[in-house]
């Protein structure tokens, strides 16, 4: 037994000599928001129909409210889904296309028309009924289909991308609705996207998916912190990667020898074997940079290549003394310094992360 | 000023003739079916009389039920057997599509004629011969690949989510099909049908291979008419054609729009 309503484990689907998901495990737990975030073509959408049942699975099981649903068709499977492009039955109207579900499981006509009106209020389109989806705009359509999913009370409801047809003034608004509808209804939610953004503001724990595997399974704010692979760190937010090597440092902590023989101190998160290559990622935000030398642990110097100025944050480029480019981002509290100017940029060692070096193991 | 451009006017004019070419027998057959004197022109007056004979004529109105029914039924037939195929065209990529496909296409290939006398002697040597089954089988065959063609470009464009989204709310595939599929294609079946339903209507060569005395398609009709005949009965009956093609037309535009049952 197992408290999960989506199980997925070992997942694997191929097409001919190309493999779309390769051996992808992880669970939804009930009332949990879930995102699959990627980039387009790391399998995050067919992984998505292949829990909803359009996809067959090439190996692999899925579990649903602990039923195993591997080879049910999606009928069977009791999933609520809301498509990217709303997929709106054209033919019939609003009151029609939520009403469909119920229809075929035979619900008598009060029951129906109640159950319509209900899903239309808390999408917010109540009056709506007697329109056909032609004459709805983008968001107003994907209303109506999440109160299509919605009518049917599923158990776990997935999305695809519902979003990323709309412009983005709306895609925010409805974002904010999504979230708090969510809460109000603990409804399991499995979401889609490529927007890391929507992803990380609207999730309990997001999947992050690349090449058809998961790199990571993690809270946002992990995510962000404590990036478990490189791609992880590039595709949520920016970050600066060092290169270099690993190093004990004075038993605990780890550190990092960087290409110019410089030693930078961080917590250890994660164990790597000293003298593995490895890569140190410090986020553009959490430096400090000045402009008169400072001395000290865990402090570059450097070259100001590039300095923009957006008010309240500035942003430079300093090529280190060792050659790399790093990237810092600092609140406007003191003045602005010029292309050209010779900087010391201090990290804090629980502010550095170091990871394995891809494909070196 | 006004510039004379050349190209311009070389094209009206060959549209000006091009639409003569193809509308000039029309009006003659319409113009003969009014005149009083028998295919003689220019006309001397005005008489429904040859439209009286030929809706009166029993041999006319039964041919005309015959081809009716037929192209009814072939219609239909083709229709429930290219819809099918064309799902499995369009939805799946498997060994030997391609060939499968000019297979299904391959009756526009051949002659009509050369295409009749084979199922005919085909249905002979099974013992069957000229019969209503034969004459439905061969317009069916005949019209098939059109109604292929207007399916398979209805499907093309009929999004898979609509489908999907049906079955994740709970509909079977039968179900789907009915509710969903269907309705949504509508105007490609409807098109289809119609197209189909003309094709067979305005047969000549498969009928006269195949139709069994007593059950003589409306053109094979004609035909045998104006062969002994020289009355202009057979102008009025063509007339009447005619302008029921004409309504047929707008009535499909109408419902469907008749730009679209073209590109398709």
């Amino acid at each position: 037994m197992s408290d999960d309503a989506i199980q997925v484990s070992g997942v694997v689907k191929r097409y001919g000599a190309t493999t779309a998901v390769d051996n992808v495990s992880f669970n939804v737990a009930q009332g949990e928001f879930v995102s699959l975030l990627g980039p387009s073509g790391c399998g995050k959408t067919t992984t998505l129909r292949m829990i909803a049942g359009f996809v067959e699975p090439t190996a692999g099981a899925l579990r649903v409210n602990d039923r195993d649903v591997t080879h049910l068709p999606p009928e069977k499977r009791e999933l609520g889904f809301v498509f990217q492009n709303y997929a709106l039955w054209p033919h019939m109207t609003v009151a029609e296309n939520v009403g469909f579900g119920l229809k075929l499981r035979r619900k008598s006509r009060t029951f129906i028309r109640e159950k319509i009106a209900e899903s239309l209020s808390v999408t917010g389109l109540s009056g709506y009924e007697d329109r056909l989806p032609r004459q709805l705009s983008g968001g107003q359509q994907q209303r109506v289909a999440l109160a299509r999913a919605l009518a049917l009370e599923p158990q776990v409801l997935l999305m695809d991308e519902p979003l990323s047809n709309l412009d983005r003034a709306l895609r925010v608004t409805m974002r904010r609705e999504l979230k708090e509808l969510q809460a109000r209804m603990k409804m399991t939610t499995l979401y889609v996207t490529h927007d890391q953004e929507e992803a990380l503001s609207l999730s309990n724990r997001v999947v992050i998916m690349n090449k058809g595997r998961v790199e990571q399974v993690a809270a946002p704010y992990e995510l962000y912190e404590n990036p478990a692979t490189s791609f992880v760190a590039d595709f949520v937010g920016i970050t600066n990667f060092l290169e270099g090597s690993a190093v004990g440092v004075d038993g605990g902590s780890m550190g990092v020898r960087l290409r110019s023989g410089q030693v930078l101190r961080a917590v250890a998160k994660t164990a790597v074997t000293p003298g593995a290559e490895v890569r140190a990622l410090i986020r553009p935000e959490r430096v400090t940079l000045t402009t008169k030398p400072v001395d000290g642990e865990n402090v570059l110097s450097g070259q100001v290549i590039l300095s923009e100025y957006f008010g309240a944050v500035l942003r430079y480029s300093v090529r280190l003394d060792g050659g790399e480019i790093l990237r810092a981002e600092v609140h406007n509290f003191d003045n602005f310094v010029e292309t050209g100017a010779k900087v010391w940029i201090c990290v804090l060692p629980e502010h550095l992360r170091i990871i394995p070096q891809e494909g070196q193991g | 000023m006004i510039r004379f451009d050349f190209g311009t006017a070389a094209l009206r004019l060959i549209t000006l003739l091009m639409m003569t070419f193809l509308v000039f027998p029309i009006a003659v057959t319409l113009v003969v079916a009014v005149n009083p004197r028998e295919f003689i022109l220019p006309p001397n007056g005005f008489t429904l009389d040859w439209f009286r004979a030929a809706w009166s004529s029993k041999t006319f109105l039964r041919g005309m039920g015959v081809s009716l029914v037929l192209g009814i039924a072939a219609a239909f037939l083709a229709n429930v057997l290219a819809l099918p195929a064309a799902m499995a065209l369009v939805r799946n990529n498997f060994p030997g599509k391609a060939a499968l496909n000019i297979i299904l296409m391959s009756p526009l290939l051949i002659p009509t004629t050369i295409f009749s006398l084979a199922l005919y002697i085909y249905f002979v040597r099974i013992g069957y011969g000229s019969g209503l089954l034969p004459l439905l089988v061969g317009h069916t065959i005949h019209i098939m690949p059109y109604a292929l063609r207007i399916l398979t470009a209805s499907l093309h464009n009929l999004d898979p989510s609509y489908e999907e989204a049906a079955r994740i709310v709970g509909a079977g595939r039968i179900r789907t099909l009915f509710s969903i599929t269907l309705p949504v294609i509508r105007t490609g079946l409807v098109s289809s049908f119609a197209l189909c339903f003309i094709l067979s209507w305005n047969d000549f060569p498969i009928s006269v291979f195949l139709a069994p005395p007593g059950w003589t398609p409306l053109p094979v009709e004609l035909f045998s008419y104006i062969k002994f005949q020289y009355d202009a009965v057979a102008a009025a009956l063509a007339g009447s054609l005619i302008l029921l093609s004409a309504l047929a037309i707008v009535i499909i535009d109408r419902l469907a729009g008749l730009r679209r049952v073209l590109r398709s």
